[in-house]
């Protein structure tokens, strides 16, 4: 059990950090899908007898630069070419899963196994969340800046497609982490919740970033407990919690909106 | 019926504010039937901000009233360019408005699109996707779809921007062919010179109303230097240039 | 072969997914140019809370839980995206994470063994009820009905919102017409693909209609003909192929878009000047 608790508060602090830059690049779909996707990617995994993790990272590649590619036509937005991508990869997935395991590992791979962490898995997680932070340590400003304004990021000379290859890398491995603790259809909760609750609260990024990091993890915690006491799947649990998390912070920034000093006028820029 | 002497555009102590932050403050003007209005001021000034008080779709304060049916052609951000449609289909949805509910255009409705079209200088391009189009064929085709709603007042956003010469000329040549019918124009402009070619009233801005009246008596170094303030640079024999380097377009 | 596809439950699996295909192709067409597909995506895992919850509750019935799922989800969610700070999907993936989240905790707290969890997830041949084949027909009815009615609104504000509206047409409630719309068609599709996979129908075929066409009506007729003919396909296939119909059409309409998108390229690479 403790073992599942450290991986949930690994889990919690990287989707949490990294979320943060899948919020302000707007990157929340792929992420969404990509959290399906892999589903097929360890379809394929199992089948050619590779590690699961491999064919989660190959797939979390190959659907961000599919979904690249259709929405470099003029006619597709990413919204479109990640609403087509995600039902064909997921739905492949599955149905690959079917065809050969029977669908005994889909359940885990849809909801986390989080109880059923060992020492090596922890250990990876941990390992790759010292990854996430010596990246953030030596690239997060870059991150930020072309985040913010990429025009700019160009203009200064930083190559700005090998950062974004750099921050789906992470997000890639923050996803691996991710699933262990709640699956694939639950990630995006783990992914974006705290992150949003953190925005709702911080007005500047690398506060925001601590603080979404530590709501993950202290969701994963009490997600966790929860679980345990209630007999809930972890899981949801986890997932519960931080929605709840949003909620409370949408609620204080609306009874906290007026600051003092400063009267507050609706805005009257959109209408109809 | 309006009568020949009625205002068609009026504005009386028309205000709004965005957040506590004025933008356009107690303008007040009229203006008469089949006039061509020029709207000037530097970025900032309102102007867009008074087409939409004026069309009703921004919260104001004092009155603004069109009599009439207006017919707009915004600044074109709004627009998604990937939209499957052609030339000749962003024209005839200008007939879409008369429309009710469960009405399609009709064969009088084509009709009158392909004649705008052609009025537009499009007729070869009539069936190119809106998206494969230049910027001056785009403008033309919005123009279009501006003068398909056969409006009384036609309200225009800085429609020649940024578009080619040959463009500029073909919508200014058919607004004229409008205003000739009875129509009253009102369209924004940054570009001085032009405005005072084709208007015959110019409206000066600056968050408020500088000056209002017929170009002559409007286009004047002084009043100009009031409402522009630093962007202008005067050449010789009195002609005036803006510094629009920093222009972005307003919101 | 064919006494395999002889069976009462098949056929009303193929009315009910017949039926439903073409208002998920119509609308789809605009929940693809209004950048919807995450929405939709979403709204359709949403629905499995209500499924959970109106199989438990006597009297609601998994539609109606279903139903009042959707359109909770997109009302909050279309509420939540205007908030410039969080917007770009987050709350709706936030949303329908947490509406799961619900409905995986509601499954074990109702009855674990009662609610088959892999049928609501990715449809299930076996599950199609008269009563879906009569909801299906009533979607699919109302969806032309008001798409035919509203389609000059539809297209204008889709393409130029900010002339649109001026000239009349009433954009907050196109949208929320549309919203409605897609939410009816995507729990009416429900028993048969499943909710984690309804979005699939919604957006696949009319992207591959996009690239058949260059312009709106051709566009429409093209998706419903399309999404049609995967979900008809898909339900035969995944009759003889023993797998959940979902995962089937599914994989089935992103096969055709890359048929169709590989056809166009090779096109393009083989008359440049022709192709647009």
């Amino acid at each position: 059990m403790r073992l599942a608790f450290a991986e949930a508060i690994l889990a919690g602090l990287a989707c949490g950090a990294l979320g943060c830059f899948v919020l302000v690049r707007r990157l929340a779909f792929l992420g969404e899908a990509i959290s399906h996707t892999v589903v097929l990617g360890a379809a394929v995994a199992l089948v050619l007898g590779l590690p699961l993790g491999l064919g989660a990272v190959a797939i979390a590649l190959a659907t961000a630069g599919l979904t690249g590619a259709i929405a470099s036509d003029r006619r597709f937005s990413p919204d479109n070419a990640t609403g087509v991508l995600l039902p064909t990869l997921f739905g492949a997935g599955v149905a690959v899963l079917a065809l050969t395991t029977g669908g005994r590992r889909l359940e885990e791979l849809l909801f986390g196994s989080i109880l059923g962490v060992d020492t090596n898995d922890v250990a990876l997680a941990g390992a790759l969340v010292v990854v996430v932070v010596v990246a953030l340590r030596l690239a997060g400003k870059e991150l930020v800046l072309s985040a913010f304004d990429r025009s700019a990021a160009d203009a200064l000379g930083y190559r700005v497609a090998a950062l974004d290859g750099l921050l789906l890398a992470l997000l890639a491995v923050t996803m691996v982490v991710g699933l262990r603790a709640v699956g694939g259809v639950l990630l995006a909760g783990l992914l974006l919740g705290p992150p949003v609750a953190a925005r709702l609260v911080c007005r500047t990024f690398w506060p925001m970033l601590a603080l979404a990091a530590a709501v993950g993890a202290a969701a994963g915690v009490a997600g966790l407990y929860a679980s345990w006491h209630l007999e809930l799947g972890a899981g949801p649990a986890i997932v519960l919690v931080v929605t709840a998390a949003v909620a409370i912070a949408a609620a204080w920034k609306a009874v906290a909106g007026v600051r003092p000093g400063r009267r507050r006028v609706a805005s009257a820029v959109t209408a109809g | 019926m309006t009568t020949a002497t009625e205002p068609m555009v009026r504005a009386g102590d028309l205000s709004v504010s965005f957040a506590g932050r004025p933008a356009l403050e107690k303008v007040s003007f009229e203006l008469p039937r089949a006039s061509f209005a020029g709207v000037l001021g530097p970025n900032g000034a309102g102007k867009t901000t008074l087409l939409r008080a004026l069309l009703g779709t921004l919260p104001h304060s004092g009155s603004g009233s069109l009599t009439g049916r207006p017919a707009y052609v915004p600044q074109s951000g709004g627009i998604d360019p990937s939209f499957p449609i052609d030339a000749l289909g962003v024209v005839r949805m200008g007939r879409y408005p008369r429309l009710g509910w469960g009405r399609w255009p009709g064969r009088e409705d084509r009709r009158r699109a392909r004649e705008i079209v052609a009025q537009v200088g499009l007729e070869r391009e009539a069936r190119v996707p809106f998206a494969a189009l230049s910027a001056g064929q785009r403008q033309r085709a919005l123009v279009g779809r501006a003068l398909a709603e056969d409006g009384d007042i036609l309200m225009l956003d800085e429609p020649l921007t940024g578009i080619d010469a040959p463009s500029q000329e073909a919508i200014l040549a058919a607004l004229e062919v409008r205003r000739r019918a009875g129509a009253t124009i009102l369209m924004t402009t940054h570009d001085l010179a032009q405005a005072a070619r084709v208007c015959d009233r110019l409206l000066l801005l600056n968050r408020t109303l500088v000056a209002f009246g017929t170009t002559s008596e409007v286009f004047r170094p002084d009043v100009l230097g009031r409402t522009y303030g630093d962007e202008l640079l005067f050449l010789e024999r009195a002609a005036v240039v803006v510094d629009d380097a920093h222009h972005h377009g307003e919101h | 072969m064919i006494e395999a596809l002889d069976a009462p439950y098949l056929t009303r699996a193929l009315a009910a997914g017949a039926l439903v295909a073409v208002p998920l192709g119509l609308l789809g067409c605009f929940v693809l140019l209004r950048d919807l597909a995450f929405l939709a995506h979403g709204a359709g895992v949403a629905t499995f809370s209500g499924l959970v919850v109106g199989a438990a509750v006597p009297g609601l019935g998994p539609f109606a839980g279903a139903m009042a799922a959707a359109l909770a989800f997109s009302g909050l969610v279309s509420l939540g995206e205007r908030d410039r700070a969080v917007s770009g999907g987050a709350v709706t993936g936030v949303a329908l994470a947490g509406s799961l989240a619900l409905g995986a905790v509601l499954v074990v707290a109702v009855d674990a063994g009662a609610v088959p969890v892999e049928r609501l997830l990715f449809g299930s041949l076996l599950a199609v009820s008269g009563a879906d084949v009569a909801r299906s027909a009533l979607a699919a009815a109302m969806t032309v009905t008001v798409v035919g009615l509203a389609l000059p609104r539809l297209a204008a504000t889709t393409f130029d919102r900010e002339w649109a509206v001026p000239a009349g047409a009433h954009g907050r409630a196109t949208d929320a017409a549309l919203v409605a719309l897609v939410a009816i068609a995507v729990v009416c599709a429900l028993p048969t693909v499943g909710s984690l996979l309804a979005g699939a129908l919604l957006v696949v075929p009319a992207a591959t209609a996009r690239l058949l066409s260059e312009r709106l009506l051709p566009m429409l007729a093209y998706a419903g003909s399309l999404s049609l003919l995967e979900m008809a396909s898909g339900i035969v296939l995944a009759r003889l192929l023993d797998l959940p119909p979902g995962t089937v059409v599914a994989t089935l309409g992103g096969a055709v878009f890359a048929a169709a998108a590989a056809g166009r390229a090779a096109a393009a690479r083989l008359a440049p000047e022709a192709a647009r």
